[in-house]
């Protein structure tokens, strides 16, 4: 049984953070989609190397940082239109 | 600063915020919570103002987004205070895990944190109480940052 809790307000808290921001008027540097790909995988990546943070043992997967990362990246394409 | 600061600081800060949020969900079980999560979160944000500058960052609060939320982390933390002050006789007493059983189950059941440890109200203080630290500590650094610019642009 994996522990909803975590997961819940892990995306929650990242759509309220995720929602502020904006790449758009980063100068000199673009991200494009294959930037936030490799976020996600090294973000994936992080979230299997912390284990079953915190001690739910369930799943191998710190649930709370990838549903945070989810929610930030989420947020930010669905919520942060100016970039 | 450099092209390589400049690509390498949004995904370390992005990471950095997953951290943070990660460290406020574990609060209950784990050393740190609250503060020290929020306290990471905002060292997130402060990178990306120092990095890109106050003007240019891609994580920038405006003031209503702070003033809202550093208001939902106060008046959040009070509300929960609150309710236990109604429902079991204490201000923030523990109404979702409930050791003295003299709250209702239906109220019990509200405010159960929906994990394996029976923590009950425990997890939302420390959400409340980090959606409060993140805001004000990256509040003061984007002021700070703001005074700054204003200064030199005064300078010059």
């Amino acid at each position: 049984m994996i522990s909803i809790g975590p997961i819940l307000f892990g995306f929650i808290l990242g759509l309220i953070i995720g929602s502020q921001i904006k790449t758009g008027n980063i100068d000199d540097t673009s991200f494009k989609a294959s930037s936030y790909v490799i976020i996600i995988i090294a973000g994936l990546i992080m979230a299997w190397q912390l284990g079953e943070f915190p001690f739910y043992d369930q799943f191998p997967l710190s649930t709370g940082f990838a549903s945070a990362l989810i929610g930030i990246l989420l947020s930010k394409f669905i919520l942060a239109r100016s970039s | 600063m450099s092209q390589i600061l400049k690509l390498i600081a949004l995904p370390i800060s992005i990471i950095l915020i997953c951290l943070g949020i990660m460290t406020i969900l574990g609060g209950h079980i784990t050393p740190g919570g609250g503060f020290q999560g929020g306290a990471m979160i905002a060292s997130g944000v402060i990178l990306s103002v120092l990095v890109y500058g106050i003007g240019n960052s891609p994580i920038e609060f405006s003031h209503t987004y702070i003033e809202i939320f550093e208001s939902i982390g106060a008046l959040g933390f009070i509300a929960l205070g609150l309710v236990g002050l109604f429902a079991g006789g204490f201000f923030l007493y523990n109404v979702g895990a409930d050791i003295m059983n003299v709250v209702p189950s239906s109220i019990q059941t509200i405010f159960h944190y929906p994990d394996v440890t029976n923590a009950g109200i425990i997890p939302y203080l420390n959400i409340f109480v980090g959606l409060k630290v993140f805001v004000g500590l990256s509040a003061i650094v984007i002021a700070f940052a703001g005074f700054k610019k204003f200064i030199e642009e005064d300078v010059d």
